[in-house]
């Protein structure tokens, strides 16, 4: 009994109609839906059960046909285990990407603020927020119920029995446990970080620090002697989250703290405000209302175009915000990975349809007999989806397995710990069963509709069973392919390229000629002379200086300043140090003179610009210029030649050098020649000077760039690997392909033979039709590439450039591949005896 | 004598009932009229069908009409051998009504 029987088509007729005069129109339709619902299951049980003779049979002739062309079905079934293997991977990482922050409860209520702003007329969003922000919502605003602050330190150490552990903390304010989804382990929820000095630990860090026992109410010494005494420990969140586990301090700690600034509402530090609103707010509503706020409590000159805006928690992420606490991942990336899995997915499918209609010659006379004995065109055409979806799902099935083993160190790749277990999550897997079904049914329907609609007449009588109908279709199908795998070629010399250049550009400074000692969160307070005198007294040591940061640290401190006698701001980076760092540096002095140490009045007002700065400022004799901070004057005494402080994936910004005694870093111009002694002898210099157990934090230039290009190096290790999937799929493709063409022009080989033709001869005639559709595919290619790797490019201000050479190597990389993939089957043809191939004619 | 179920007794008894009239529609309506739930479709054809099977009714296609697409009805009719496995059913329960003593009512 099915859905289709006349009766009961009737009768569900009938009494819908029936339910319409008598109940209402609404009734019936919901009536008839759920009776096709509840009949389904049956009807699906029935078509089963009634065509299971048929399926078996359609199973039988495909393994027997699966069985007879076992080169072919290997490479098909390779083919497509390779592309879905490729899909399946990379899926998993799209999915572990958009699974941030999801396990989270209320994710769908729970923002951040940020602040949208303008700088020097361009557009600037940062993730900050000033501290006093989150206590006034909690006061003024009823839609929020509830806010928090999270402020971040890094590298603060953990003195635990008089060790020390470097940790990355959390400060926050209580509510914070309950807009983000915390389990504690040990402690109390409710209260754990109401009081100052609580501290929660992660789990990990717990059994780190006292092994197996509970750590409730042990003291923790944090930076600076202060003791946090442990009132909870948080089990490991369910799944990913933008902020990296680490400990949870309360924030109220630090309120005897004098440079926080507790209530300059125009001051961002390191902090981030979260706020979770009552539900059902509307979100515009809510940016409004936080407009009005920030206007009652800061003057409308100093707000400019400040304006505090919320970002759903899923999307943190996903966001490229300034300032923001961790690296985070982008759309972008995600769109690329989900595109190149389609394209690979792509190549194997077009392999998948070439493979099955090349061989429609060979099966020509088989389906001409079904027809003689009766079959109808459904049944032949549901014969060869059966056999084509066993294929796919046989692929699937493999492919499964192989993304199973190979999912951690694909993870590794990327740098996301992927489990094995990730693929088995019921949307991946609804994914992969989808995934196998589409490609089964469209790769076969093609084929299935071409085998299906031969004429029993033409394939029996041996006329000529329409090769060139099928030229046109397998020949789009393998220019595609090559155009696929000749711009992953050229993507991955491009990036490759890319990152090659911004590792080689000069960066304005010798990285190997300095070494830096980071001093931050030591006791080096007063001891600074006499480290200096210590690494002056080692030999190779050419100057030492201090400063707040350094090339590769990033700079923390930027402030607006206007020119003498205007008012228009300009936003400038400021670079604080003792004076000496221009010299240790090596920085390149274009104008005027460097800062003098102990010089009382260039320690008040004197300053040094890069070129960036004079350029921004407009000045092209900055020397004697005045500008001005807060009131306060400053004279320009010299200009810099940029170098870079942070990645080249962003410009040098406008910088000045200023003398001052906030230090993080000490910086050692030394000998490149004798650095290892060097760091040896600081080393034992280093424990005479510097009292408790703090070891020497080297910091190598070299090493801090090398790590802003990690993700260029990531993306170029996964474009090398797709790359090499498309053209190992496109050769397979090619492969089988030959051996068609090969199969059908024996014959034109045999009697070119006779005729007195060459095995060179012939060789190169073979070729020459593969090596066509290469061309065509560069044709294609060529510009698409260098499209869009210039517009790749374009988001770096230093880069490299598409040069043609590199379009030419891809192209004649894909030729080679080409030409090795089909020369064992022209080979095989040239060499042909013609006597034996035309003896049956 | 062949043995049927509750199910089957309800179909068969259902079928009787509408005389000439029973087919897929009137059959559900009455059924589930008469045993106060909504039964489907499928629990109307399926134990049908079986019941054809082994004779115990017997259908055949009726004209179709505009009200059904122009869809024929199966009416179904009550056997011979369908009549005698209902009597049977109802002799052998009430036999073991008899059986249970008036006491075992009792709370």
């Amino acid at each position: 009994m099915t859905l289709w029987d006349d009766p009961v088509k009737g009768d569900l007729q009938e009494e819908y109609h029936y339910l319409a005069r008598h109940e209402s129109k609404g009734y019936a339709i919901r009536w008839l839906v759920k009776q096709w619902v509840r009949l389904s299951g049956r009807t699906l049980g029935c078509i089963i059960y009634r065509s299971w003779d048929m399926l078996n049979s359609y199973v039988k002739t495909a393994v027997r046909n699966f069985c007879r062309h076992r080169s072919y079905t290997l490479i098909n079934i390779i083919g497509l285990t390779i592309g879905l293997v490729a899909c399946f991977l990379i899926a998993s990482f799209v999915q572990d990407d958009l699974s941030f922050d999801q396990f989270n409860q209320d994710k769908d209520r729970v923002y951040r603020i940020y602040c949208e702003t303008t700088h020097s007329g361009q557009p600037f969003v940062m993730a900050l927020t000033m501290l006093p922000l989150a206590p006034a919502i909690t006061e003024e605003l009823p839609e929020v119920e509830a806010c928090a602050r999270i402020s971040i330190a890094s590298n603060v150490p953990f003195a635990i029995n008089h060790k020390i552990f470097r940790e990355r903390i959390y400060f926050v304010d209580q509510p914070i446990m309950d807009i983000l989804t915390f389990s504690l382990k040990f402690g109390d929820a409710e209260t754990a970080l109401s009081q100052p000095n609580g501290l929660i630990l992660t789990a990990a860090q717990s059994l780190r620090f006292f092994g197996d026992e509970n750590p409730l109410g042990k003291s923790i010494e944090l930076d600076r002697g202060k003791h946090y005494v442990v009132t909870g420990v948080f089990e490991p969140w369910p799944g990913n989250s933008h902020l990296p586990p680490a400990a949870m301090a309360s924030l109220n700690s630090l309120l005897d703290n004098p440079h926080q600034r507790w209530n300059d509402w125009t001051s961002f530090g390191n902090d981030y405000t979260y706020v979770k609103l009552t539900a059902g707010t509307q979100l515009s509503s809510m940016e409004d209302k936080l407009a009005l706020l920030h206007t009652r409590h800061v003057k409308s000159d100093e707000i400019g175009d400040d304006r505090l805006r919320l970002q759903a928690l899923t999307d943190i992420h996903f966001s490229n915000f300034n300032y923001d606490m961790v690296r985070t991942s982008g759309r972008q990336r995600l769109l690329i990975f989900s595109m190149i899995g389609f394209f690979i997915l792509l190549i194997a499918v077009f392999n998948f349809i070439n493979l099955t209609t090349a061989r429609i010659a060979l099966r020509s006379k088989e389906v001409g007999i079904r027809k003689v004995s009766g079959a109808q065109r459904m049944q032949l055409l549901r014969q060869f989806l059966v056999e084509s979806l066993s294929l796919s799902a046989m692929a699937g099935g493999l492919a499964l397995l192989i993304s199973i083993v190979l999912l951690p160190p694909f993870g590794s790749l990327l740098r996301r710990a992927l489990s094995s277990t990730a693929i088995l999550n019921p949307a991946l897997m609804g994914l992969a069963v989808a995934l196998i079904l589409v490609v089964g049914l469209l790769a076969g329907l093609y084929p299935a509709l071409k085998l299906s609609g031969i004429k029993p007449i033409t394939s029996l009588k041996k006329l000529e069973t329409g090769r060139h109908r099928f030229v046109s279709m397998k020949t789009v199908l393998v220019i595609l392919q090559f155009v696929i795998s000749i711009t992953l070629i050229v993507a991955t010399f491009t990036i490759q390229r890319q990152r090659n250049y911004m590792m080689d550009r000069p960066l304005g400074f010798n990285p190997h000629q300095t070494i830096s000692i980071i001093l931050n969160s030591t006791p080096f307070h007063g001891r600074t002379e006499a480290l200096k005198a210590a690494a002056l007294a080692l030999p190779g040591v050419e100057s030492v200086a201090f400063s707040h940061s350094v090339p590769g640290s990033g700079i923390s401190t930027a402030s607006t300043y206007t020119k003498e006698g205007s008012d228009e701001e300009y936003y400038l980076f400021g670079v604080l140090s003792d004076g000496n760092m221009v010299e240790t540096m090596g920085f390149t002095l274009l104008q005027g003179r460097t800062l003098r140490e102990h010089s009382q009045s260039d320690a008040e007002d004197a300053i040094l610009i890069n070129e960036s700065a004079a350029k921004l400022l407009g000045w092209t004799d900055p020397i004697n210029r005045i500008v001005v901070a807060e009131e306060k004057c400053y004279r320009v005494v010299g200009l810099v030649k940029d170098a870079h402080f942070e990645s080249m994936r962003y410009s040098i910004e406008p910088m000045l050098f200023r003398i001052s005694t906030r230090v993080n870093f000490m910086m050692l111009r030394i000998d490149p020649a004798q650095v290892q002694a060097i760091s040896k002898e600081m080393e034992s210099a280093w424990k005479a000077i510097i009292p408790g157990d703090y070891p020497l934090r080297l910091f190598f230039f070299d090493q801090a760039f090398e790590r802003y290009y990690r993700s260029e190096k990531r993306m170029a290790e996964v474009f090398t690997v797709c790359a090499a999937l498309a053209v190992l799929l496109s050769c397979l493709g090619m492969v089988a392909l030959a051996a068609f063409v090969v199969n059908q022009r024996l014959k034109e080989m045999g009697i070119r033979k006779v005729l007195g033709a060459s095995t060179g001869g012939l060789l190169l005639n073979l070729c020459v039709q593969f090596i066509k559709w290469v061309m065509a595919a560069s044709v294609l290619a060529v510009p698409l590439s260098y499209w869009g790797m210039e517009r790749f490019l374009q988001q770096y201000p230093y880069r490299t450039s598409v040069p043609w050479w590199l379009l030419a190597m891809a192209v004649g990389l894909a030729i080679c591949a080409c030409m090795v993939s089909v020369l064992g089957q022209t080979w095989r043809a040239a060499r042909i005896q013609p006597a034996q191939i035309l003896k049956s004619e | 004598m062949q043995q049927i179920t509750s199910q089957e007794e309800t179909l068969l008894l259902g079928v009787l009932a509408l005389g000439d009239n029973a087919y897929g529609m009137t059959i559900r309506r009455h059924v589930s009229k008469v045993t106060g739930k909504d039964w489907s479709i499928g629990a109307i054809y399926d134990p049908l069908y079986r019941l054809e099977r082994r004779d115990l009714v017997s259908s055949f296609l009726a004209d179709p009409t505009a009200e059904r697409g122009g869809r024929s009805k199966r009416m179904f009719r009550v056997t011979e051998l369908g009549k005698a496995a209902l009597q049977n059913h109802r002799a052998v329960r009430d036999r073991l009504w008899e059986s249970v003593p008036g006491t075992a009512w009792t709370k």
